[in-house]
């Protein structure tokens, strides 16, 4: 299998992978592995299991193992962006008057992600003649990681949110500058020229659209006096920022769409021209944990920055908790998100990136403007 | 005294350096910098420094790094670097690098404030308060040069992407 080593590159070569694969797999297994065994050996999770004592398991629901892992976490996350994708496709059956998934379980095709998974699962996963194998099969674990990582700073309420920290909106914008490395890695690794071309386009994409998010969050910032997440959602107790702010609202939602590749800036990923962009060359499991996990996942992330930012997060009427709000919130951005791509054709390269750098920009600029109005004018207080 | 987290940091922030120069591709090079500057940001918020922390994966990894990485992509590999190393002037480079290594241990071991305990609870408020007014305050005349000069360099690199002509001028050539 391995052929034999000639020279001493080569084997620095080797040497030089094989701390590759280390550095990609020391934080993704061995950190949390460390992390996890601190605290919840397997002992004791079998001794909980054979002698359930209430305190222990309370203690388990509040601890942060549950939180990243179970309910604001992964496992929340990815059964959301699962049905989003299943969302997405009814949505748009039903505005091109198809009837899309039917026949996966009893109503409506509810079961169509399994079903989905279980196809993915069972194909093949081929790796192309000529790929770069560390980048090929590092690009699904890299992208998972940045997109699950976005979910550590969104907070579904007061309770339950897994960083509690003062620069969340940083923290924001720093896992974001990771998705265009993701995406030239991929589209370098593949050897192929849609992969390429699709992955620089992306780059040019989420490079221009990255500029105006960030001015577009900034009147945000000025109005709460705070990067925290949780205390921009608290200040929006009277009134949500979509009023105060709305054509901050709109950049955002704008740039949101182009920073996921959506429909009408699907130019990465544009079918009828470049197979599948920078996700040509994955098959089965591994273009499944890409678009199924990463991208969906991200689609739910944007939707709830867009809901703590101006929809006012967990805010509404007590009687029911906050999340459940946060999440209703969070599924009505969604389904706008969703229905451009059943209305409109994709855009022109030039046009997108004009509108990016000239249009967006000065329109964010004019939201900073406002914001400094608002506190100038005193109808929020300085904070 | 020396605890786990900065011994991973540094020995991966030191492996991932000596990648980004010694790597024959320039892609790993490129990515193995990318890593090298989240490795710093790490160093950052060791030192209960958050805000430098994510500006510098912001600013490092997000435009640097992605700038680099599209130049490589777009120019292609082969102008970039050539294959034949020049090794001549390996022992000069190592040595020069040690007599500086030598020379900031040197400094930082006679600066009394190098042994000095952080204090633990800043708040964000403080950190950038201390920063700005650092910035507004004494170092006023600095910060405008540095904006000066930026706009400068913004204005020069639209001059000399800018191509004289017509449109039809300039398509011809």
């Amino acid at each position: 299998m391995s052929e034999p080593i000639e020279n001493f590159s080569d084997f620095l070569k080797k040497i030089l992978q094989i701390v590759m694969w280390v550095l990609i797999f020391l934080p993704i297994v061995i950190f949390p592995l460390i992390l996890i065994g601190e605290t919840y050996l397997p002992t004791k999770i079998s001794t909980l299991m054979a002698n359930p004592d209430p305190e222990a398991i309370f203690a388990l629901l509040d601890s942060d193992l549950f939180r990243v892992a179970v309910f604001p976490g992964f496992t929340f996350a990815a059964t959301f962006a699962a049905f989003i994708g299943l969302w997405e496709r009814k949505l748009l059956a039903k505005m091109q008057m198809r009837v899309g998934p039917l026949y996966a379980g009893k109503y409506a095709g509810i079961l169509q992600p399994i079903a989905d998974l279980l196809k993915l699962m069972s194909k093949e996963i081929i790796t192309p003649r000529g790929v770069d194998k560390p980048f090929f099969w590092a690009v699904p674990l890299v992208t998972t990681a940045i997109a699950v990582s976005l979910l550590a700073v969104i907070p579904l309420s007061e309770t339950s949110v897994i960083a509690r920290t003062d620069v969340g909106v940083l923290i924001i914008f720093a896992i974001l500058s990771f998705f265009p490395i993701a995406a030239l890695m991929a589209g370098w690794a593949s050897n192929s020229k849609y992969s390429l071309i699709g992955a620089l386009r992306a780059l040019h994409q989420m490079v221009a659209y990255e500029i105006p998010m960030i001015l577009a969050i900034l009147g945000v910032v000025i109005l709460s006096g705070s990067m925290n997440l949780l205390e921009i959602v608290s200040v929006q107790e009277n009134v949500w920022f979509l009023f105060l702010l709305p054509i901050g609202a709109i950049v955002f939602f704008i740039t949101a769409l182009a920073e996921l590749e959506r429909v009408p800036f699907d130019l990465p990923e544009a079918e009828s021209e470049i197979v599948t962009g920078w996700l040509t060359e994955y098959s089965g499991m591994l273009f499944g944990v890409i678009l199924g996990i990463a991208v969906y996942i991200k689609f739910y992330a944007f939707a709830a920055l867009f809901t703590v930012f101006f929809l006012g997060g967990w805010i509404g009427p007590s009687f029911i908790p906050g999340e459940f709000w946060f999440i209703l919130k969070t599924f009505i951005v969604i389904t706008l998100m969703i229905i451009p791509r059943g209305v409109f054709p994709r855009i022109r390269i030039d046009i997108m990136l004009r509108a990016g750098w000239a249009k967006l920009l000065m329109l964010s600029l004019v939201n900073i403007f406002l914001a400094l109005v608002i506190i100038e004018l005193g109808i929020l207080p300085v904070r | 005294m020396v605890d786990l987290p900065f011994l991973i940091l540094s020995l991966l922030a030191i492996v991932t350096a000596i990648m980004a120069l010694e790597s024959k591709e320039i892609i790993y090079g490129a990515i193995s910098l990318a890593i090298t500057f989240l490795m710093i940001a790490g160093f950052f918020i060791l030192l209960q420094a958050p805000f430098l922390a994510m500006f510098q994966i912001i600013i490092f990894v997000g435009a640097i790094a992605v700038l680099i990485l599209f130049t490589v992509m777009l120019v292609g590999t082969g102008t970039v670097v050539s294959t034949a190393r020049d090794r001549r002037y390996w022992f000069y480079a190592v040595t020069v690098g040690i007599i500086f290594a030598a020379g900031l241990l040197l400094i930082l071991s006679q600066w009394p404030g190098a042994m000095r305990v952080l204090p633990i609870s800043l708040s964000l408020k403080e950190w950038v308060g201390g920063i700005a007014s650092l910035l507004i305050g004494p170092f006023t005349p600095v910060f405008l040069t540095a904006a000066l000069l930026l706009t400068a360099a913004l204005i020069g690199a639209i001059t000399l992407a800018k191509k004289e002509g017509t449109p039809e001028e300039v398509k011809d050539g």
